[in-house]
């Protein structure tokens, strides 16, 4: 905003003024706003639920392992969603769940260093990234124009969300449970997808951006 | 100097020795009850589109007040006005059940000002300096411009969160807990920001008062 050249308007002047522009800028209501949210939620859980369950992993077996997997995910996203629908903002357990969940997957493992050809560690990285974008791109649409004080703390949230969220369901699809391809080509992805939901939440989740009815 | 102090351009808190205690959120009147404006803001989160004038008339003056303290252009601020209840609107549904409309209201204020401050580098607002009654001499304007002058040098060279606290506290009157939220700090940590703010602003003005006094027959 550039500093102004006009006068000072009289009270009932600015009064008018600022009311008919807030009448024309429309904006969800609480409840608008819960189902819009809601919504978004059902869609990348399930999403990557089914991305998750349909990979080559499960066709190798261990199948209550991978069920406890996709469960320790849907717990997560109903905890994000209740979250979010209660007007909070974007908080830690939705995020802890699957991360705390994937080094655990170690202790099932026999060879847990077993040495990855370097192609795969790539492609996982890869498949965390583009999912965890387009998981959070759809939450953070979802939630355009509601943060107008920290937008950038809601992005980051945001984004360890969706990046959680992402490695634990391209964990569970690419079935290569050791743990240096775990941090380094599944939770590694998530700091750089925080770093992009700290950019993405000022643009998109500030006020300023514009938010339809 | 008797009959000064009047004249004295800062004493918006009173002279060195009359500089007030900060009180507890609990000693506030009226503390733990909602306002109307926070309650006409729970009802146009829910929907009510008329509950919103409520709000802007609670609270304008005080945000108009508030921001041209930081914004010298008075066009300006009252845009930033405009821009905080766009926003306020805008982000309705986020406004959290059974909170208090202010701190939110003016933590927007604050962060817009924040925003068209770091694109534009602007100045912090002189606004310690208002003009002398124009009765009085011209050693008594000169000397209420240079202590008026020392205060708010002392008051910008303060560390912003220092000074923001002294300003929402002392200035617009609000609580520890109003405050603290506004600026996303403890309360705790608003206190001894505050008390800094008016410990280094009470020794500036100890300082030019004292000089005056010593200065020369």
């Amino acid at each position: 905003m550039t500093t102004s050249t006009r006068d000072p308007e009289s009270p009932a002047v600015l009064r008018a003024r600022v009311l008919a522009a807030v009448e024309a800028a429309p904006s969800p209501t609480r409840r608008a706003l819960a189902t819009r949210t809601a919504i978004a939620v059902v869609v990348v859980s399930t999403s990557l639920l089914g991305f998750a369950l349909t990979g080559a992993a499960m066709r190798g077996g261990g199948h209550g392992w991978w069920a406890g997997g996709a469960v320790l995910m849907l717990a997560a996203a109903c905890v994000t969603a209740l979250k979010l629908g209660a007007g909070g903002r974007l908080l830690g357990w939705g995020a802890l769940v699957p991360l705390l969940g994937l080094p655990l997957t170690a202790l099932w493992v026999d060879d847990p260093f077993a040495t990855l050809p370097i192609k795969t560690h790539v492609a996982c990285v890869i498949m965390t990234l583009v999912v965890g974008v387009l998981g959070g791109g759809l939450l953070a649409f979802a939630r355009r124009g509601t943060e107008p004080v920290a937008a950038g703390r809601a992005g980051l949230s945001l984004g360890l969300v969706a990046g959680a969220w992402a490695a634990a369901s391209v964990a569970l699809r690419c079935g290569h449970p050791e743990i240096d391809h775990t941090l380094g080509s599944h939770v590694a992805p998530v700091l750089v997808l925080c770093l992009l939901g700290v950019v993405a939440g000022k643009r998109v989740l500030g006020a300023g951006a514009s938010a339809t009815k | 100097m008797p009959g000064s102090a009047a004249l004295y351009p800062i004493p918006a808190w009173g002279l060195p020795g009359e500089m007030p205690a900060l009180e507890d959120a609990a000693s506030v009147p009226g503390a733990g009850q909602r306002s109307r404006a926070s309650l006409a803001m729970e009802r146009h989160a829910e929907g009510d589109a008329a509950a919103f004038a409520e709000v802007y008339d609670a609270l304008a003056g005080r945000l108009l007040r508030y921001l041209s303290r930081l914004e010298r252009n008075a066009a300006t601020a009252e845009d930033l006005v405009q821009q905080t209840f766009i926003r306020m609107h805008r982000a309705r549904a986020s406004f959290k059940r059974g909170a208090d409309v202010e701190p939110w209201a003016f933590a927007i204020a604050r962060r817009l000002f924040l925003d068209s401050r770091r694109s534009a580098r602007r100045r912090f607002a002189e606004w310690l300096l208002p003009e002398p009654a124009p009765e009085v001499d011209a050693e008594t304007i000169l000397m209420a411009r240079e202590l008026g002058q020392a205060a708010h040098d002392r008051l910008e060279s303060l560390p912003p969160l220092q000074r923001e606290a002294f300003l929402l506290m002392r200035e617009d009157g609000m609580s520890t807990a109003e405050a603290a939220a506004t600026l996303g700090v403890t309360v705790a940590a608003i206190k001894l920001r505050a008390q800094r703010a008016y410990d280094a602003l009470r020794v500036t003005v100890r300082s030019e008062t004292g000089n005056e006094t010593k200065g020369p027959a």
